[in-house]
């Protein structure tokens, strides 16, 4: 029974996968422009540019077009970039390491400020601090991630000089094992180097973990709130039990389900909009790779970026589900 | 009076609503003596969930309010001491069944981890992080398990090894009930009150759990506060029973006496309303439940009284004694009796 | 022989108790004012703005790069246009855009959610797929798409915009409709042979009402935060227009000597979207409770 869901969700995978192309393919060869054009340049000769179009085979039609995709994909082909000229896939596999570490660093951050904040919100309701909570979390959420960007930047970084501006490293990156520069840093044991990266990572992961910060403080608030109600929590009260056992076992596991469905789903969402920050911060991750390759219409790229992120945003929500279905008995045991 | 394990006296509980003051417990009176059953019984909204609560401590001060009367507790009142020391005292004399097996259990844990749970807190003074966390290493985890797997036996559960791994869902209403009088029986509490335990349970299954608490009650010699509107449950398990109506306690006594011969216009009413097989007609009781943002001036009854005069409707009646245990709050008894 | 008290209880009217809640709540007052001062704003901006035509076409070179001043409460940009008469105006495009979007979003998604979970079938699997693909893309990347198709101007941004936005709308009518058509009155009017159109917009839609009020009035702040994105990305509406996005990514590049360039715009982008948050949100609670009832 278990496999058969299994096999479900991966064909549901797939299926979607295949539309998303699609969706994808057709928008990149319907844009207006040439794209053999636009990757020639100006001065191209005529000739130059039908070879490239011929080469790129956007002189047949639609659907052998995507045919002939479907066979590249097949042998792990995704062409390449018109920009960079190089391979998809080795542009992204360079700088997919960079968007993983910077998400996981502000997600880790939204949930380690946000459950507690959130919990203590609901324990003290309606009192200084649950106001002053609600309010950072609408703020977090209304917060254009650009301009809060910008403006950690001009404040804390230039006016002040604390942190850095834009980048990475200052100086030499770790040998590469991950591609997430804390990580190999701290194999290397490279302290000098964890320093470096560490401070570079500040300003980027505060600006992106706001708005994921503020969702999950709102979540853990209501959801711990929705607790205090139910029977069984009232029950155990009536009869006595400590008010710290309550809250710290009985309500968190509940409230806490619920969110962990949410954070997964924020997951493969910040992988594929981080561009924004990336962008402000000069971030040499995916996601800016991938608006830059949507405005110029580099379609191999753009393809391969919407591909990688809809896989990992479709196979996170599936683990997600299989999480859930081990967390909670009710869902597991519901025949 | 101070044989009384439990002794309520002139209780009046208001609750403030966006509407206005809800007047729900005007002057209520109620005794229960030691090793005693006693039926409090009552049409849903008469306000014995509230008495419960009130007793409990449960009440939510805003919006309830508790404008006056005593809760005598083992000689102590209970409105008048500080949270902790009453907490203190409930924990260790009081237990409680509530109504709904359903929402009654933390659907995340298993029945185990609950049980455990509150063996460790009534048992172990200091259970510290390491009990609230249910380490493997806590020493006191084995004897918690074992009492709780007997307090399961005790509740007549088949195969309790199995329960106690078992979350609540995986078991039926019946099953669910039955844990939680085992949990309510943690504690050598001496007074007990259960919130209309078979309520919620099918009339098969109620029967099971009514056979079970009157072995065990029998037994345990504990005394409880029986909540319920149905009076054939009353009947079997009481010994004395309390009919509410709108707020106060309009008649008690013993139950065969009380159900035989009724004082009370509201109690007849209710005994009458009971279909019998050998009733050819049936008289309900006229009118509504009092509204209790407005209740009925004087006694809350007279509305739908037949025998209603001036004195009733300006005066709130009391219980007086008219007999060995028995109490009747009526102006006009004399009347009719 | 009976007398009873012959006045009813005056319960207070459900509205009354609306606003009753609303009141207790500042959180969600302030998020009122925030947007009532906004709508204001944007209507009356060429009675408000100090120099309106510096809004779009004006230029003073003499006046270029004024920190924030009496004169020129925001500063003047680059070409010495005033900021504050720019964002004044802005709000009017920044308005537009959400209002837009939403409306689309809702016109088409709604329909769609509802069709497919009531008449289900193969209408549920056809839609409900499509919307499941179009969700899977990062909505940025699918707007952005779009946006570049056609030239970068506001029109063809909010349309990307609302192209991604719509399956949101789908998913919640369909939700909705799936757990409304199981109640009574739906079995009901089913029995006594209304058509199915009259069924899903007619009983349905209403019962659905009070979600959607709440979600459009989030999603509104939402979508100026998008439309902002894109033009801050460069493909929305371009200068001389004062759109908000726009003027902050133009901004950036002075952002040394002239912070106040980036600084303003943004923070009306931030006040609009948390007013619209505010205000959502204390209408979501106001009418759980009333369903509560």
């Amino acid at each position: 029974m278990f496999w058969l869901v299994i096999v479900k969700r991966l064909s549901y995978i797939v299926f979607t996968l295949i539309g998303i192309s699609i969706l994808v393919f057709v928008l990149t060869r319907v844009l207006p422009g040439d794209p053999a054009r636009l990757a020639l340049g100006p001065e191209a000769s005529e000739e130059q540019v039908q070879n490239l179009r011929h080469e790129l085979r956007l002189d047949r039609p639609l659907p052998v077009q995507y045919v002939c995709f479907l066979q590249n994909l097949a042998h792990g082909k995704l062409g390449k970039s018109l920009v960079t000229h190089r391979d998809v896939t080795k542009d992204i596999l360079e700088r997919f390491p960079a968007t993983l570490e910077l998400v996981l660093v502000s997600l880790g951050l939204a949930v380690i400020i946000g459950v507690p904040l959130g919990i203590v919100s609901a324990l003290h309701k309606d009192r200084a601090v649950d106001y002053a909570a609600r309010l950072v979390a609408f703020a977090g959420v209304s917060l254009p991630r650009f301009w809060i960007g910008i403006m950690l930047q001009l404040t804390v970084a230039y006016k002040l000089g604390l942190l850095p501006v834009t980048g990475r490293m200052g100086g030499l990156p770790p040998p590469h094992v991950t591609g997430m520069f804390l990580l190999d840093s701290l194999i290397a044991l490279d302290f000098t180097a964890f320093g470096d990266a560490a401070i570079h990572m500040i300003l980027p992961a505060i600006t992106l973990c706001l708005s994921p910060l503020a969702q999950i403080t709102r979540m853990m608030r209501a959801n711990m709130l929705e607790q205090i109600h139910k029977d069984y929590i009232v029950v155990s009260r009536t009869i006595g039990m400590p008010e710290t056992l309550l809250v710290y076992k009985y309500m968190l596991k509940n409230a806490f389900n619920a969110i962990l469905t949410t954070v997964g789903l924020m997951l493969g969402w910040m992988l594929g909009n981080a561009f924004l920050v990336e962008q402000v911060f000069s971030w040499p991750g995916m996601a800016r790779y991938g608006i830059h390759s949507v405005l110029r219409n580099d379609f191999n790229a753009i393809m391969a970026v919407t591909l990688v992120v809809g896989l990992g945003y479709l196979v996170i929500n599936f683990v997600v589900d299989l999480l859930y279905r081990v967390l909670d008995p009710r869902i597991r045991l519901e025949k | 009076m101070s044989q009384h394990i439990l002794d309520i006296k002139h209780l009046q509980v208001w609750f403030h609503t966006i509407d206005g003051v809800a007047q729900v417990i005007q002057d209520l009176e109620l005794s229960v003596e030691p090793h005693k059953t006693v039926g409090l019984v009552g049409e849903t909204g008469c306000g014995k969930s509230v008495t419960a609560k009130a007793i409990l401590g449960s009440l939510s001060v805003p919006p309830a309010e508790i404008k006056r009367g005593e809760v005598i507790f083992w000689n102590q009142d209970l409105l008048s001491l500080r949270v902790k020391q009453r907490k203190q005292l409930l924990k260790q004399s009081m237990s409680y069944i509530p109504q709904d097996p359903m929402a009654s259990l933390n659907p995340v844990f298993t029945i185990g981890q609950q049980m455990v749970d509150l063996i460790k807190w009534h048992k172990y003074a200091n259970i510290g992080l390491g009990g609230l966390l249910g380490l493997r290493g806590w020493t006191k985890n084995k004897p918690a398990r074992k009492t709780a797997l007997q307090l399961l036996d005790y509740v007549s559960i088949p195969a309790p090894e199995k329960i106690v791994g078992s979350y609540p869902i995986e078991l039926s209403g019946g099953m669910r009930q039955r844990v939680l009088i085992a949990m309510a029986l943690v504690g050598d509490a001496q007074f007990l009150i259960a919130d209309e335990p078979t309520t919620a349970l099918d009339v098969t299954i109620q029967k099971g759990i009514l056979n079970l608490l009157e072995e065990r009650i029998e037994e345990m010699g504990i005394a409880i506060l029986y909540i319920t509107h149905n009076l054939g449950v009353a009947r079997r398990l009481c010994d004395k029973i309390c009919v509410m109506y709108a707020g106060n306690v309009v008649e008690t006594g013993p139950t065969l006496e009380l159900l035989e011969d009724p004082v009370h216009p509201y109690t007849v009413g209710l005994i009458d309303s009971v279909p019998k097989l050998t009733k050819e007609s049936y008289v309900g009781i006229e009118g509504t439940l009092a509204d209790y943002l407005r209740p009925p001036s004087g006694c809350r009854f007279h509305p739908r009284c037949r025998y209603a005069e001036e004195i009733c409707r300006n005066t709130p009646p009391s219980l007086r004694e008219i007999g060995e245990h028995r109490f009747v709050s009526c102006h006009m008894m004399e009347n009719f009796r | 022989m009976n007398t009873t008290n012959e006045q009813s209880t005056q319960y207070k009217s459900g509205f009354q108790r609306a606003i009753y809640r609303f009141s207790r709540s500042p959180l969600s007052i302030i998020g009122l004012v925030i947007i009532l001062v906004i709508s204001v704003v944007a209507i009356f901006a060429p009675f408000i703005a100090p120099y309106p035509k510096d809004a779009i076409s004006a230029v003073h070179f003499g006046n270029s790069f004024q920190p924030p001043s009496l004169a020129h409460l925001f500063g003047t940009d680059e070409v010495g246009r005033d900021v504050l008469s720019r964002v004044i105006f802005g709000s009017r495009l920044s308005l537009k855009v959400g209002l837009v979007v939403v409306a689309i979003s809702v016109l088409v998604g709604v329909p769609l959610g509802l069709v497919a979970a009531y008449v289900g079938g193969a209408w549920e699997v056809v839609i409900m797929r499509m919307t499941d693909v179009f969700l899977s893309i990062p909505p940025l990347v699918l707007a952005l798409a779009v946006a570049a198709v056609f030239k970068p101007n506001l029109t063809n941004s909010m349309l990307a915009i609302s192209f991604t936005w719509w399956p949101w709308y789908v998913r919640l009518a369909y939700g909705e409709t799936l757990s409304i058509k199981e109640e009574d009155f739906v079995e009901v009017c089913e029995s006594v042979g209304a058509s199915k159109f009259h069924i899903m917009f007619k009983e349905i839609l209403p019962n659905m009402a009070s979600t959607l009020l709440v979600k459009v009035t989030l999603d509104i702040g939402y979508a100026i935060l998008m439309g902002a994105s894109l033009g801050f990305l460069g493909v929305g509406a371009q200068p001389p227009t004062p759109a908000w996005g726009t003027m902050v990514s133009l901004g950036r590049v002075h952002l040394s000597r002239a912070w106040w360039l980036t600084t303003f715009p943004g923070l009306a982008i931030f006040l609009t979207v948390l007013g619209s948050n505010l205000f959502g949100d204390g209408l979501r609670d106001l009418l759980d409770v009333e369903m509560e009832r």
